[in-house]
């Protein structure tokens, strides 16, 4: 399922650059349910290998500029994408990419900021921007499963409803 | 004849010795090139065991069997790594008693009184990680130790021990540089009940200005309520610099008791704690501050205005009303003042308001 989300300029858990999709070409569904964004490999092994557990199916991606054209890029209307984002992230910040989308594209995602961060002024900048929720490393990645999944339920329900 | 060949005797003696240091220099380099990667591999095997525990409470026996069978350096410097990055306090603490029994880490552990800075400073990296009751002595030690960054770290240490370590902390709070002081609030709020027992008892009016203004500072990075009580006990204090430090940590205290003090604070005679009321009732956002903030932004100082135009911008809604109200108006200052303020956005806003 993964492989077939994949997409130019993603990469993959174990931070090697993707290589041309495997195979056949397969439609790409018009949101995926998750997006990762992450430039620290060990973390986003972490939350790959938790989210294949939960077998929540993702797209994952270590650049903001990438992550960004691509949430862009992605059909208006239907279901919101939930999105992990971590702040550090090379070319455009996670701050950034949140201010970004929500102006350009409201409502459109679920966002949680991740961030080394604990500070009250960080926290409010990404609740202010749109976050859904911000959580400082370390964080129990159970606990974020646990939303995730949440989160993803309360995203296909949208569509439902819509 | 014989003065060349003295020279030529100097010239291999020196010769040889240059390329001993330059052969030395390259052997160390490759050494410590060779245990970077030791180190790397040892992370990437121990990781998928991290994650498993981690992500689906797998059995934490393959952790502990895989640090053993590695040199005491990479598992040393695997742990600290991926623990202190990815595994959470309350982790911390299931994997701590654990580990402390592991020869590994008794070996790194004894080096706590070498006179090797780097061994010390090992040390107190793996008890920030790994502490336990028997270990506060030389925490303790550690934490005056004569290296500025052995002391750093041993902060994470003694916060996570808590007891006699935090009082220690909290007594040496007054000496230290701000970005010290930082460090020591965010390990101290790890622990925000132990801290908020110990530090309650020192917000007491006679308390020196320097120890009392230090512990009001740790009083509002904690944001505990108790101990936030006590700081707004003390709005009344004679000395300005107190009464300074107390309108910065009530903005943290979200209380309706808090209001009519840090009114009271914004028109006071010290324009640095008008400064600092002002810019806790936006933090705050008192909505029912709007009418004394606008007054504020024609104070004669320029700080409180600039405070003060932030505020109303954070607040928003009547408030942001009124600053636009004053931008109109005819005072000059005013007017420039809520002029810049209001064509900030509001991610603009949050983040000026904090610095």
């Amino acid at each position: 399922m993964r492989g077939r989300l994949r997409c130019v300029g993603a990469r993959t858990p174990q931070g090697l650059p993707a290589e041309t999709p495997p195979v056949a070409p397969v439609a790409e569904p018009a949101s995926p349910d998750l997006v990762v964004a992450t430039a620290d490999p060990s973390l986003m092994r972490m939350l790959s290998f938790a989210l294949d557990q939960m077998r929540l199916p993702h797209q994952s991606f270590t650049s903001g500029t990438v992550v960004l054209q691509r949430l862009l890029d992605l059909p208006r209307g239907g279901r919101p994408t939930v999105v992990v984002l971590d702040v550090d992230l090379p070319g455009v910040d996670g701050h950034a990419i949140l201010e970004r989308l929500g102006v350009e594209r409201p409502d459109a995602f679920l966002i949680v900021v991740l961030s080394s961060h604990a500070d009250e002024s960080v926290q409010v900048r990404s609740l202010l921007a749109g976050a859904l929720d911000h959580l400082a490393k370390p964080f129990n990645v159970r606990v974020l499963m646990a939303k995730l999944q949440r989160w993803v339920r309360i995203a296909r329900h949208y569509e439902v409803a819509a | 004849m014989l003065s060349l060949d003295v020279l030529a005797v100097a010239l291999t003696v020196e010769g040889t010795l240059i390329a001993a240091a330059l052969g030395g220099l390259v052997v160390l380099r490759l050494y410590l090139v060779w245990r970077a990667r030791q180190v790397e591999a040892g992370v990437a095997r121990l990781e998928p065991l991290l994650h498993a525990w981690l992500v689906d409470n797998a059995d934490l026996d393959g952790v502990i069997t895989f640090l053993r069978a590695q040199p005491p350096h990479v598992a040393f410097r695997s742990v600290a790594r991926l623990a202190t990055a990815y595994v959470t306090f309350e982790r911390q603490q299931i994997l701590a008693p654990l580990l402390r029994g592991e020869p590994w880490v008794q070996g790194i552990l004894r080096h706590g009184r070498s006179i090797f800075w780097w061994r010390r400073f090992d040390a107190a990296r793996l008890l920030s990680i790994v502490g336990g009751p028997d270990d506060v002595t030389l925490v303790a030690a550690l934490l005056s130790d004569r290296s500025p960054a052995v002391r750093l770290v041993a902060i994470d240490a003694a916060a996570r021990l808590g007891g006699r370590l935090v009082d220690l902390e909290l007594d040496s709070l007054p000496g230290r540089q701000d970005a010290v002081q930082q460090y020591q609030f965010a390990a101290l709020n790890r622990h925000p009940a132990i801290v908020a027992e110990a530090l309650v008892p020192r917000l007491r009016p006679e308390v020196p200005t320097v120890m009392l203004n230090a512990w009001i500072d740790a009083a509002g990075a904690s944001a505990n309520p108790v101990a936030l009580w006590r700081v707004r006990d003390l709005a009344l204090h004679e000395a300005p610099e107190v009464r300074l430090h107390v309108a910065r940590a009530l903005r943290r205290h979200a209380e309706p008791e808090t209001v009519p003090v840090l009114l009271k604070l914004l028109t006071d005679d010290d324009w640095r704690v008008r400064a600092q009321a002002a810019r806790a009732l936006g933090a705050l956002r008192v909505t029912s501050a709007a009418a004394p903030l606008a007054e504020a932004v024609r104070d004669r100082a320029w700080w409180v205005r600039y405070r003060a135009a932030l505020a109303l911008a954070q607040i928003g809604g009547e408030a942001r009303g009124r600053l636009l109200l004053v931008s109109r108006g005819s005072d000059p200052m005013a007017r420039d003042m809520s002029t810049l303020v209001a064509g900030l956005s509001s991610a603009a806003v949050v983040e000026m308001s904090e610095v």
